[in-house]
């Protein structure tokens, strides 16, 4: 279970998220919904720990998250960014065997390989294993990041649209690929309506920096909530 | 890991061996090349070794200490350049980005100024390690906010500094002009020279070069990580600050130790790695050891050069500076003007 | 806020002590030096056999400085010294032109009598140490309007009574200042900042540009050009002779030390942040050849070098039997004194310094520079 409690980020200018509190438990796909500049992309770097939040506190399992060591908040959290521009040509294979880092020793002799290998087919990325990560897509590279993340085997994943720069086969083989994940707990944020109202098992929607609802996807759908949060003056589908 | 997933186009075993041949050679030609017959000089040594004569020999007194002095300053200024195209992530980045050059530089200025060399001939080497440490700390706590320290505020606080010692030292040098005999000292000593290093220069740059080496060989898998960028680093579980603040630390140890015992030499910290890392792939557990080696390599080379064709107009540095402008514009006109991001940033000296 | 641990803390302290350690075994002995004592006064035996007048720098630097009544007779004494020693030695010495000489004191007896015609009052602007040297021996300090900065530190060559009468300094901040006091005429030569000349012009200021000097010839037609623009032709042309006559005088003196018996090897040394050694395109390269010692140790040059880099390699091999060091800090470099320990000049203390200032002045103080390595030279001490 991870939970929420009154978290706050703000940066000089104003506050990007104000008194958050909520509870996700594992197992769950959620998906993230919000109009641009709502949070959802600050919300997920808070949680991930990248950005420091204000005040607030942030709980897995019932210990703080944000105060264990870095490392160990990888093994417990991956973070996949909305885009990422290298500059380094690294090849597929090394960015994602950079997973292993956050486990100890043992690990690298006995799993790492395996692992890389799962999480690259896993997202039909094998095949570019050998390629520098520059010379690749964005949506490829999306997808190598979506690998890494799985390789480093934590329970959390944190998924900034992960499908956003994806084709069509890509994007749906990416949400069912998330909605087998039932050992994971994920929280995507996304513009996919369609495809959170398909996938996910709750839907959380922020505005303005703040909660404004959570429920399964069939009561925010049917509500008027997700009308005042995305200003639509008729349903969305 | 998948070794052979890590090369890019030509095997790197190749360019170990060129590397590797080019700084043997050189090296011997260092040792054996002088103004004394070699016979002469090898038995002398040989006497030395045995404990029969305690008389002055070019070999054991001049010229190895030279010879080890330009291997630590090649694979010292070859590998915290890499280190700080890494950090930065900017694969054209080099220690003068951040001024810790200009700090040293700068510190050994004043010395000379206050003619401490005479009295104090040790003073040299520290006042370079501690200006690059003083520049490094005082950009470090300037460019922090709220208790952390964001790349741009760096990258932003580092270029100032830069300009203020560079502007400071002008300064200084300006109102000294009529002062020719310290005009030529100094630049002589920022031409940058190998001549009559002995083995104090060795001891004093030595376990600076082995400790600054060795923190970077530690963090090679960090330093990989680090080239993604702050966050993804930190998302990966790097702790960033506090790797980045060990790797900044080992970058001015190496800097100061080259600065104190050389002068100045541009290029390595520059085009060297960024070359080296066209050749071998950025996985810093393989460039490390290639800009250790061919850092050695060039720069034994180089002297060997111009100690061959006895050029007294040119000193290492201006060399090293000559060539690598030439091949800063060089790679500049290769790059294309979007779209390959290992060139998107503003490159630096 | 992060507790500082333990851990943490390693990696700083186990490279700090190490460093520190390598440190302080490496350096914790240091060589004793034993200080090789420099210049000494030159007591030169054969000089007081000989009975020729004693030759001493501080009345050179008197003459040089403008007495021309002691110029002249230093050249009569010189002249007298050359005829003792052909005559006692039966050797050929060198001496001043008959004409040159009677010229000499013609010209001292006028200067003296100030039967030559009354001067102008005209003010000059030096832009060079040269120029400025000259024009404190030639002229009075209420004819020069400033002088550069860096010469009135040089208070061993001007001294300060004659410098501080001279209130400004050449300074292109002070272009007010100076055009207020009214130059006449300003010296300056080919470096001279081309906008510091475009305002002197534009100030009506007669402008003469002096030759860079690079030999003997040109510090004469500098003195001469200067000689005649100022209106001091007279006390121009008495301080060239005397310039002739003082380097005849050292060359005499060389002579009687016999050094070219000995075949000692002599090797001049500059210093700034390496040795090098002067080429025959300086002065003091010059000064050296001119010596005509067999044994100085002059590296040649196929290029335009004015100095050539020596290693410590190069020097030992070299291992000449006295080394004459060039340096403004003569305290310093006596530290530094064990680079040559492997030398014969080290082990027989025929190490010496000589100022550098005046070496490389290329004005009337080539006199100077030429009595401190004769001076150095007798003091040595050859097998």
């Amino acid at each position: 279970m991870l939970e929420l409690c009154a978290v706050n980020y703000s940066s000089k200018k104003q506050c990007l998220i104000e008194n958050i509190c909520l509870s996700f438990a594992s197992g769950k796909l959620y998906g993230l919904l919000g109009p641009n500049g709502s949070g959802k992309t600050t919300l997920l770097k808070v949680l991930a720990g990248l950005w420091p939040m204000t005040s607030g506190q942030i709980f897995w399992h019932g210990e703080e998250l944000l105060k264990k060591e870095r490392k160990e908040i990888s093994r417990i959290l991956s973070y996949v960014a909305q885009s990422n521009a290298p500059s380094f040509d690294f090849t597929v294979w090394q960015i994602v065997s950079m997973a292993s880092y956050c486990h100890p020793g043992d690990f690298l002799k006995n799993k790492c390989e395996e692992q890389i290998e799962w999480a690259l087919r896993t997202v039909d990325a094998w095949h570019l294993r050998n390629k520098k990560i520059t010379q690749l897509s964005s949506g490829e590279r999306q997808r190598v990041y979506i690998a890494r993340a799985l390789a480093t085997g934590s329970p959390i994943l944190l998924l900034d649209e992960p499908t956003n720069s994806l084709d069509i086969r890509h994007q749906l083989e990416i949400w069912e690929l998330l909605k087998t994940l039932k050992n994971k707990l994920i929280i995507a944020s996304t513009h996919d309506l369609r495809a959170a109202q398909h996938y996910c098992d709750d839907l959380v929607l922020i505005k303005e920096g703040q909660c404004v609802g959570v429920g399964v996807p069939q009561t925010i759908f049917e509500g008027s909530l997700i009308n005042e949060v995305f200003s639509l003056k008729a349903k969305p589908f | 890991m998948n070794n052979s997933s890590l090369n890019n186009t030509v095997s790197p075993i190749f360019f170990y061996w060129i590397l590797a041949i080019s700084l043997f050679l050189s090296s011997v030609v260092t040792l054996v090349s002088g103004d004394m017959p070699w016979t002469a000089v090898w038995h002398g040594a040989l006497d030395r070794m045995q404990g029969i004569s305690t008389q002055w020999n070019p070999l054991l007194d001049e010229r190895l200490p030279r010879l080890i002095v330009i291997l630590c300053t090649g694979a010292s200024l070859a590998v915290s350049g890499a280190v700080m195209q890494a950090l930065f992530n900017n694969p054209l980045a080099s220690p003068s980005v951040l001024g810790i050059s200009c700090g040293g530089s700068l510190f050994v200025l004043i010395l000379f100024v206050l003619e401490w060399h005479h009295d104090y001939p040790y003073a040299v080497p520290f006042a370079a390690f501690s200006g690059c440490l003083f520049v490094l700390l005082l950009i470090y706590f300037l460019s922090r906010k709220n208790g952390h320290v964001q790349l741009t505020n760096l990258i932003l606080t580092g270029i100032a500094i830069s300009t203020l010692l560079l502007a400071i030292q002008g300064a200084i040098t300006y109102a000294l002009r009529d002062h020719w005999q310290l005009i030529q000292t100094l630049t002589e000593w920022e031409a940058g020279s190998t001549a009559d290093r002995s083995w104090r220069h060795v001891h004093m740059q030595l376990p600076l070069t082995l400790v600054g080496l060795l923190g970077c060989w530690l963090y090679r898998r960090e330093i990989d990580i680090l080239t993604l960028g702050e966050e993804e680093a930190k998302n990966l579980g790097v702790d960033v600050s506090r790797v980045r603040w060990r790797l900044f630390l080992c970058v001015s140890i190496l800097t100061g130790g080259a600065i104190a015992t050389v002068g100045i030499i541009a290029f390595f910290g520059l085009i060297l790695p960024h070359l080296l890392r066209k050749l071998q792939g950025p996985s810093h557990l393989y460039l490390i050891p290639l800009c250790i080696l061919g850092g050695s390599a060039v720069l034994t080379l180089m002297d060997v050069l111009l100690r061959f064709f006895a050029i007294h107009s040119f000193s290492l540095g201006n060399l090293s500076a000559i060539l690598g402008g030439i091949f800063f514009i060089f790679l500049l006109m290769r790059t294309p003007a979007s779209g390959e991001s290992s060139s998107s940033s503003i490159p630096s000296r | 806020m992060r507790k500082l641990k333990w851990k943490n803390l390693f990696p700083y302290i186990a490279a700090t002590l190490f460093i520190a350690c390598w440190w302080v075994l490496a350096f914790s002995h240091t060589d004793s030096v034993t200080p090789v004592t420099a210049l000494r006064t030159p007591q030169n035996p054969e000089t007081k056999n000989l009975g020729i007048t004693p030759l001493h720098r501080d009345t050179l630097r008197k003459a040089l400085a403008g007495n021309f009544t002691l110029m002249a007779k230093l050249i009569a004494d010189w002249d007298v010294d050359a005829q003792l020693l052909e005559k006692q030695t039966e050797t050929v010495f060198k001496r001043l032109p008959n004409a040159a000489y009677v010229n000499s004191q013609l010209l001292v007896r006028q200067l003296s009598t100030q039967s030559l015609p009354p001067k102008t009052i005209v003010r000059f602007l030096p832009q060079t140490y040269v120029a400025a040297s000259f024009l404190l021996a030639l002229t009075t300090p209420d004819q020069i309007v400033a002088l550069p900065e860096g010469l009135r530190k040089q208070v061993h060559l001007f001294p300060k009574e004659q410098t501080n009468t001279i209130l400004l300094d050449i300074d292109r901040y002070q272009g007010e200042k100076l055009f207020i006091a009214h130059p006449d005429i300003a010296f300056v030569s080919h470096y001279s900042h081309p906008a510091t000349l475009e305002a002197l012009r534009n100030q009506g200021i007669e402008i003469h540009s002096l030759p860079s000097i690079s030999q003997l010839s040109d510090i004469y037609d500098t003195l001469k050009q200067i000689g005649v623009v100022s209106n001091r032709q007279a006390e121009a042309e008495l301080l060239a002779i005397f310039i002739e006559a003082a380097l005849l005088c050292i060359d005499n003196r060389l002579t009687t030390l016999n050094l070219n018996d000995h075949l000692p090897h002599i090797l001049f040394l500059n210093c700034h942040h390496r040795y090098s050694t002067p080429t025959e395109k300086t002065l003091t390269g010059q000064l050296l050849n001119r010596m005509g010692l067999t044994g100085t140790m002059q590296r040649s040059s196929s290029s335009q070098e004015w100095t050539i880099p020596i290693e410590q390699e190069e020097l030992i091999q070299l291992n000449p039997h006295c080394i004459i060091i060039s340096t403004q800090n003569i305290e310093g470099k006596i530290r530094e004194i064990s680079t040559f320990r492997h030398t014969k000049a080290y082990q027989q203390q025929n190490i010496f310094f000589v100022d550098e200032n005046v070496q490389d002045f290329g004005s009337q103080h080539i006199v100077l520079a030429y009595y401190d390595l004769y001076n150095a030279l007798a003091s040595a001490r050859f097998p």
